[in-house]
């Protein structure tokens, strides 16, 4: 047996060093994205098959209501006029629902701190909600835009423009989500921001109606609002005209989403109502 | 040791008759308070989305769909939102009570106190009930300002707006004691509600669906309220009007003595 003293010589292994992180956390902010999705796909049957229920259910009354006198819009038959007005106005709700949810769930149950607490910076963080509500938006809207399309044989004139648009739509909707989210402070607020601003732009827009069937006194509603260019964008994508000019929309849609990014990495900078 | 006999007797439990009417009420007003407690959600926010789907409907279709059934097309649908609206509101009251007391555990309270499965019906149903008549005025109102309807038959109007929100109550019920989480109901109201209050009739009449498809409606219990509850307002019907009254009773009776049974049984309430 050894002394009682001696020290047993065991080589330690070297402790572990803090990973290095560039300018970008790349695996931080791809990590935070994740989750949203994560929780997504899981409820698909919500955030995809919900959406794809109502939105064939719209189209399907839409038609039937019609019938016969299925009245052509703009010279395109009324299914392929509407077919996708329905899509991206699930673009839309998709992305605001998306990020407004996935930021009050976390402040409610505390769980924005793991968030806040990860070396992820204001912007990384704010990118990461906003990111991966805008890629749900697209899909839930893509894939019903898809079936709707092929069941109505709409025809798609110009694809790139109507991806354009869908991503468009589907940022401009994720930064008002995520907006939307920081602001409120219980579901009841989550859900008058829904019914009181997200629900009248979308379906004022021009979703469902051309601008010529509004009465000419009225019609500045419709181009007073944003939505209208980004389902008209959208729209020409697919029958290859529009009422909005694009040198009007994509100067104004690229305006407004800077506007609220700026809004957006600012509020999460200095913690509104993140941060005692 | 002794304590002194008391002076004053024990406090007494409260004698009940053959019903409990005072925990009847307030199980009935805790269910009635919870959607008034949050009346943008339950009350004004379905007013927007019927005023909104009635805007686009009318935008959309107005000029190329000019009378259905002898009226203008906006009289013909005001009168299927405002059932959309009820039936809608009066189900999601229901479902959404009772599964949220069930994931949040606090279901014991209203299965603990002295409240017999009739009671614990009435109580519950009589809540969506309420939602769904005050959703209905409240839209009802918020309607005529924009269409002036006209109402044909008082009868029918309140003979099938309270079956309608009735029947929609007692299925929230059947549909959130079934439900063991939130997506559950969702589905049940994605997949179930949602389908049955768009297809039948709401927004169309029934002649516009091709003859094969005629008789499906015939068997449709939310058809028979909207067509009789339209009838209420422009004097109008696409079926009969008896067989639709016999229908909604007969369904309501159905679905009454089934919530009762699962409140009774404790299917998925009591372990």
């Amino acid at each position: 047996m050894d002394s009682v003293g001696a020290t047993p010589s065991v080589k330690l292994p070297a402790p572990p060093r803090p990973r290095p992180i560039g300018a970008v956390n790349w695996s931080g902010f791809w990590t935070h994205c994740k989750r949203g999705l994560i929780l997504y796909f899981h409820y698909a049957a919500i955030t995809i098959g919900g959406p794809m229920v109502s939105g064939l259910l719209l189209l399907a009354v839409f038609s039937i209501s019609l019938g016969e006198s299925g009245s052509a819009v703009e010279g395109v038959p009324f299914t392929h006029y509407v077919v996708p007005g329905i899509g991206m106005l699930f673009v839309i709700y998709q992305s605001f629902q998306q990020a407004a949810f996935l930021i009050l769930d976390d402040k409610l149950e505390g769980m924005i701190a793991d968030t806040l607490m990860a070396p992820l910076s204001p912007l990384e963080i704010m990118l990461g909600y906003a990111l991966q509500a805008a890629i749900t938006g697209i899909v839930t809207g893509g894939v019903l835009t898809l079936v709707m399309a092929l069941l109505t044989g709409t025809p798609l004139a110009a694809p790139w423009n109507a991806a354009l648009y869908a991503v468009l739509g589907s940022v401009f909707f994720a930064l008002v989500g995520t907006l939307a989210g920081l602001w409120a402070e219980k579901w009841e607020h989550y859900s008058a921001a829904e019914t009181f601003l997200i629900l009248p732009l979308g379906m004022l827009s021009g979703a469902f109606f051309s601008l010529a069937s509004v009465p000419e006194e009225t019609q500045w509603l419709l181009f007073g609002n944003p939505v209208f260019y980004i389902i008209e964008g959208f729209r020409s994508g697919f029958i290859g005209q529009s009422a909005a000019s694009a040198s009007v929309g994509i100067p104004l849609l690229l305006c407004l989403i800077l506007l609220l990014w700026a809004l957006a990495w600012r509020l999460f900078a200095i913690g509104y109502k993140l941060r005692p | 040791m002794q304590l002194p006999p008391s002076e004053s007797s024990p406090p007494q439990a409260r004698v009940m008759g053959l019903v409990n009417w005072r925990g009847l009420w307030t199980l009935y007003e805790k269910e009635v308070r919870r959607f008034l407690n949050v009346f943008t959600q339950t009350l004004l926010a379905p007013m927007v989305t019927t005023l909104l789907f009635l805007a686009i409907f009318t935008l959309a279709l107005g000029r190329s769909v000019q009378q259905v059934a002898g009226v203008s097309y906006a009289e013909f649908l005001a009168p299927g939102l405002i059932m959309m609206a009820m039936v809608q509101n009066a189900f999601a009251n229901t479902s959404s009570s009772i599964v949220i007391a069930k994931v949040q555990g606090n279901i014991v309270d209203m299965l603990m106190p002295p409240l017999s499965p009739t009671e614990l019906t009435l109580g519950i149903a009589g809540g969506g009930l309420s939602r769904g008549l005050m959703v209905g005025l409240v839209v009802g109102l918020a309607m005529w300002v924009f269409v002036p309807v006209a109402i044909h038959d008082p009868v029918f109007v309140l003979f099938h707006a309270a079956n309608a929100s009735l029947m929609l109550a007692l299925l929230g019920m059947v549909g959130g004691i079934w439900a063991e989480k939130f997506d559950h109901i969702a589905a049940v109201t994605n997949f179930v509600i949602t389908p049955l209050s768009f297809l039948s009739g709401t927004f169309y009449s029934i002649e516009r669906l091709p003859e094969d498809w005629h008789f499906i409606a015939l068997f449709n219990p939310f058809f028979y309220m909207i067509d009789g509850f339209r009838y209420g307002f422009i004097g109008h019907a696409d079926g009969s009007l008896t067989v639709g009254m016999m229908v909604v009773l007969g369904v309501n009776v159905g679905l009454w003595i089934l919530t009762h049974r699962m409140l009774a049984t404790g299917y998925r309430l009591k372990a």
